[in-house]
């Protein structure tokens, strides 16, 4: 019995461990930030919402103050627009560490906000943005045609494939 | 080759450099086991072997021991060859005969964590050195005469300093410059920081004084396009491109008010106009007006001529349609490079929109707005409706210290933009001005005062570096998308007009038509970053001001000035000494092939090819850069101090123990082996199996070094030499780059994989590439040796 719980305890350390590591080999990619503020002000999220500030999980990052920051919100809110990155004159990747921290976060399961979990469920419709009817009426003065709905059921088996679907039915439990 | 003499005495001396060497390696432990070596009769320590007392000890124990062959292992050569070498000399003992082994940059710098295997590199570095000192040979250093005349390129405030320097000092003096007048970018400026001078007023001066110098032959509207020779002799040939003005001009201005061509002038930042024929502004060194051949109708009485009717009317007849380029050869004694940064092109930063929005401007469009000679007279308005700006706003760090296009800090422009902020708030108190900025950088002399003032008239400081401008296109005002860090929040404030702080881009490549080492971001590199800051690779070449970093007025002075006292230096005592590192021929073996000359590229080696007589070798011309021998098929040119022989022994010192895993490196003098040097300054850590043998060039590398090294089993070889644009010997790298496909398909006749085997070019400003090329090296060797281990076992 004592043995299977150091086990447990064992791998938990470990998880804790490569965690660690990941969250460290994220804060050397950081490391060439100056905070210079560019990503910010390019960012449309903070443009509307000055609480959630990309620079500011960049600089938790790169002071290495792991503690809670897969808690943290903000980076889900990111739109990976990639404007950030774009502007950076420092060469940061910032879209791609918030995936990183993204999925770090949904791996060890941490809360994922509604928002993200409700756009898992709005993709099994087979959209992202449900279809109206002013989006059909632009598209049709645009002279494009109607939206083709994919295949729901490929998007279902991809979901459950990633595990998208267990950790959505895990955080309702928690709610 | 037999042994010069067969009682050789080596000394060994080490250096513990305080502790940036004792601290990795047991300088004890390696002193035992260099009393081991052969012909090693004496190993001492030092805490400072380049101290008085330090070289007091060496000279002492060369004496007392009757040392005659002396080993110093401490830095690098390229720092204290010379010291050491003066030292030997003061013991009575022939200066060639003296090795330095490098266990600091090389070594104790580049293994901080693995004192065991760094303390065994340092002794094997030192047998190196010893098995080179044994077959050393004492030379003696011929003296050249110097020419007592100096060449300063470019005439911007570093160039016209060095000149009044040199000239003031008596020494003849040539100043090159490119565009029609002197003055640089000091010339279009308003005022200079921090005691807010008129700039030209300051200047202006001067520029007549190279004008008036009985000393200084001023060559405006020229270019350097050859330069040849060596220190203290060298020959360039200068384009004097044609003005069609002649020196007669009295700048009477009568001939711009009948010419009709009208083309944006590029003194004022293209915000005026001025005419084909033209003075690119009223203090212009030389005062002589010129006509620019691209725009003028046709530089001949048919076309148009009015420019020749109108001087001819008023008496005079300075117009020359005839006039023609031509070329000047001139001879002198030492060269001062001075020919500035760039600026840098705000249009490389769309979202900044300079170019497209009329009202952003860069930081010389403003200064010349801002100019009594400029486009307004002094009157700050925005190009968009000639309005007076309310709302000012400046931008910092404009392709400054961003990844993308320059990393470095470009020095001058927080207090540019400080200055320009004052000059505002003293014409118009009224104006609103705010300053976007990641750090504000004022650290010279009197700068934190200028910046306390600027925060005293009310300029706001916001911390942040905008993303993006958008014009408001009605009004072509601006809005600023910014963070503003203090306050954590999103703005977006709208101004009239932008300033962008543009930051220095590094010289062209080209120019100076001789190879100078550059840094990894394009500014030519001093000799030595502490104590040869002016100095270069090339004896006798010096540089001064932006060419070298990007620097203001009084740093660029200051520079100027201590590059004139270097090269008059050497001006003064008439004549210097030069290495002795000169090609020798053996002449019972030449066959006359004639390969040497193709290889000379200062036609130092020659052959009458119809006598069939061997070759001759011109002491005065060669170089020593080794090329010729290296290529020599009979191999029977011999290197004066960087001997087969020598080289060989070097070999074969370092891969004696443990070949496989060895990294052999032949780095040349100039580049390959100061990126190395750098890599150690810069604590680059990489594995300890690397062993660099120095060459003058890379030329020097005979194909049978590298087919010698894999014989003895070494695991990996890598030949570098410098970018082949930069090769100081010319084409010496070219010519060695040409042996790869003679080493690689010897290697396939010998069945050793073509990973082993690689050539780099590395410049003495990169030292991340030399690091990476090691670790990446040490791993192939590491591979290697162990699979061959695996082959090997059944038979132990």
């Amino acid at each position: 019995m004592s043995e299977v719980k150091k086990d447990v305890t064992q791998e938990k350390n470990e998880e804790v461990d490569s965690i660690l590591n990941e969250l460290e080999a994220l804060a050397k990619v950081v490391a060439p930030c100056l905070e210079c503020t560019t990503c910010a002000s390019a960012c449309p999220v903070f443009q509307s919402d000055s609480q959630r500030n990309p620079r500011r999980l960049l600089n938790r990052l790169g002071r290495r103050e792991f503690e809670g920051l897969l808690d943290e919100v903000d980076f889900w809110w990111c739109g990976a627009c990639y404007s950030c990155e774009a502007h950076c004159p420092q060469g940061v990747p910032l879209a791609h560490v918030f995936f990183r921290l993204k999925n770090l976060a949904f791996h060890t399961g941490k809360p994922i906000p509604k928002l993200v979990l409700r756009t898992g469920e709005t993709l099994r419709s087979g959209f992202l943005i449900p279809v109206k009817k002013e989006i059909t009426e632009k598209r049709h003065a645009l002279g494009l045609p109607d939206p083709v709905c994919p295949d729901t059921k490929e998007i279902e088996t991809l979901l459950d494939a990633t595990g998208f679907s267990g950790r959505i039915i895990q955080s309702r439990k928690l709610d | 080759m037999s042994r010069p003499e067969s009682n050789i005495r080596i000394g060994v001396f080490l250096c513990g450099c305080g502790r940036n060497i004792a601290a990795t390696v047991d300088i004890d432990k390696v002193a035992e086991k260099a009393k081991t070596l052969d012909d090693v009769v004496f190993v001492d320590t030092n805490k400072y072997s380049c101290s008085e007392t330090g070289q007091a000890s060496i000279r002492n124990a060369i004496r007392e021991n009757k040392l005659n062959r002396v080993v110093v292992a401490s830095c690098s050569p390229k720092l204290h060859l010379e010291t050491f070498k003066a030292t030997t000399v003061s013991a009575g003992v022939n200066p060639y005969l003296f090795e330095m082994a490098n266990i600091r940059e090389h070594c104790s710098w580049v293994h901080m964590h693995e004192p065991v295997q760094a303390t065994e590199k340092a002794f094997e570095l030192v047998e190196m050195a010893v098995a080179k000192a044994r077959l050393l040979e004492p030379q003696t250093e011929p003296k050249v005469h110097i020419t007592p005349k100096a060449m300063v390129i470019g005439g911007g405030v570093a160039g016209i300093q060095a000149s009044l320097d040199m000239a003031d000092a008596g020494y003849q003096v040539y100043l090159v410059e490119k565009s029609p007048t002197i003055g640089g970018i000091m010339a279009v400026l308003d005022k200079t920081f921090p005691t807010m001078d008129c700039s030209i007023c300051i200047l202006g001066p001067k520029m007549s004084d190279v004008k008036s110098h009985p000393n200084i032959t001023l060559m405006a509207y020229s270019e350097v396009k050859e330069i040849k020779g060596y220190v203290g002799n060298f020959k360039a040939k200068i384009l004097r491109k044609a003005r069609y003005v002649t020196e007669d001009c009295t700048a009477c201005d009568e001939c711009t008010s009948v010419c009709p061509i009208s083309v944006p002038n590029e003194v004022d930042g293209h915000l005026s106009w001025r005419k084909a024929i033209y003075m690119p502004f009223p203090q212009a060194v030389p005062s002589q007006f010129l006509i620019d051949t691209e725009h003028c109708h046709g530089v001949n009485p048919i076309s148009c001529g009015k420019c020749r009717d109108v001087c001819r009317e008023k008496g005079a007849d300075c117009i020359n349609y005839d006039d023609q380029d031509r070329v000047e050869e001139i001879e002198i004694g030492t060269i001062v490079v001075a020919t500035g940064f760039k600026p840098f092109d705000a249009a490389r930063i769309p979202e900044y929109g300079w170019g497209r929005y009329p009202n952003v401007l860069n930081t010389l469009e403003f200064e010349r707005l801002f100019n009594a000679s400029g486009p307004t007279e002094g009157h700050l308005v925005r190009p968009s409706d000639m309005e007076q700006p309310k709302r000012v706003a400046f931008i910092q760090c404009v392709g400054s210290r961003d990844q993308r296009f320059n990393a470095y800090c470009s020095n001058f422009c927080c207090l540019e933009t400080i200055k320009s902020t004052l000059l505002i708030k003293e014409h118009w108190p009224e104006t609103e001005i705010t300053v976007f900025y990641i750090d504000i950088r004022a650290f010279g002399k009197g700068f934190e005062e200028l910046y306390h003032r600027a925060r005293e008239e009310g300029v706001r400081f916001i911390r942040g570096r905008p993303s993006q401008i958008q014009e408001e296109p009605e009004t072509h005002n601006l809005r600023v998308f910014v963070e503003d860090q203090n306050e954590n929040r999103f703005i977006s404030p709208e101004f009239d007009m932008v300033v962008l702080s543009i930051g220095a881009d590094a010289p062209d490549p080209d120019v100076v038509p001789i190879p100078l080492p550059r840094g990894a971001d394009g500014f030519l590199l001093e000799a030595h970053p502490k104590l040869k800051p002016v100095d270069t690779a090339s004896r006798g070449i010096f540089i001064a001001g932006g060419v070298e970093s990007p620097k203001d007025i009084k740093e660029s002075v200051t520079q100027a000035s201590a590059a004139s006292i270097r090269a008059a230096q050497l001006m003064a005592k008439g004549e210097v000494r030069i290495e002795p590192i000169f090609a020798e021929v053996d002449a019972s073996r030449c066959t006359s092939c004639g390969t040497c000359t193709t290889r000379c590229p200062y036609g130092a080696i020659t052959i009458q090819e119809k006598k069939v007589t061997p070759a001759v070798v011109n002491q005065a011309l060669c170089e020593g850069c080794g090329t010729c021998a290296a290529d020599c098929p009979e191999d029977c040119i011999r290197m004066r101090h960087f001997t087969d022989e020598q080289i060989l022994e070097q070999v074969r010192a370092g891969l004696k123990n443990h070949p496989e895993n060895k990294v052999l490196v032949f780095a040349c003098t100039f580049c390959s082996y100061g990126g190395a040097d750098l890599a150690g300054v810069s604590r680059m850590q990489y594995p300890t199996n690397g062993r660099v043998i120095r060459t003058m060039c890379a030329g020097r590398v005979d194909p049978d070094f590298v087919y010698e090294a894999f014989q003895l089993g070494a695991g990996a070889v890598a030949l570098t030499g410098c970018h082949p644009q930069d090769c100081h010997f010319i084409s010496g790298n070219r010519f060695a780059a040409k042996r790869e496909t003679r080493i690689r398909r010897w290697l396939d006749k010998q069945g050793i994989d073509q990973e082993r085997f690689t050539v780099e070019w590395i410049s003495a400003g990169e030292g991340k590439k030399f690091q990476n090329m090691m670790t990446r090296m040490s791993e192939i060797a590491e591979k290697f040796a162990k699979s061959r281990k695996k082959v090997e076992k059944p038979v132990v």
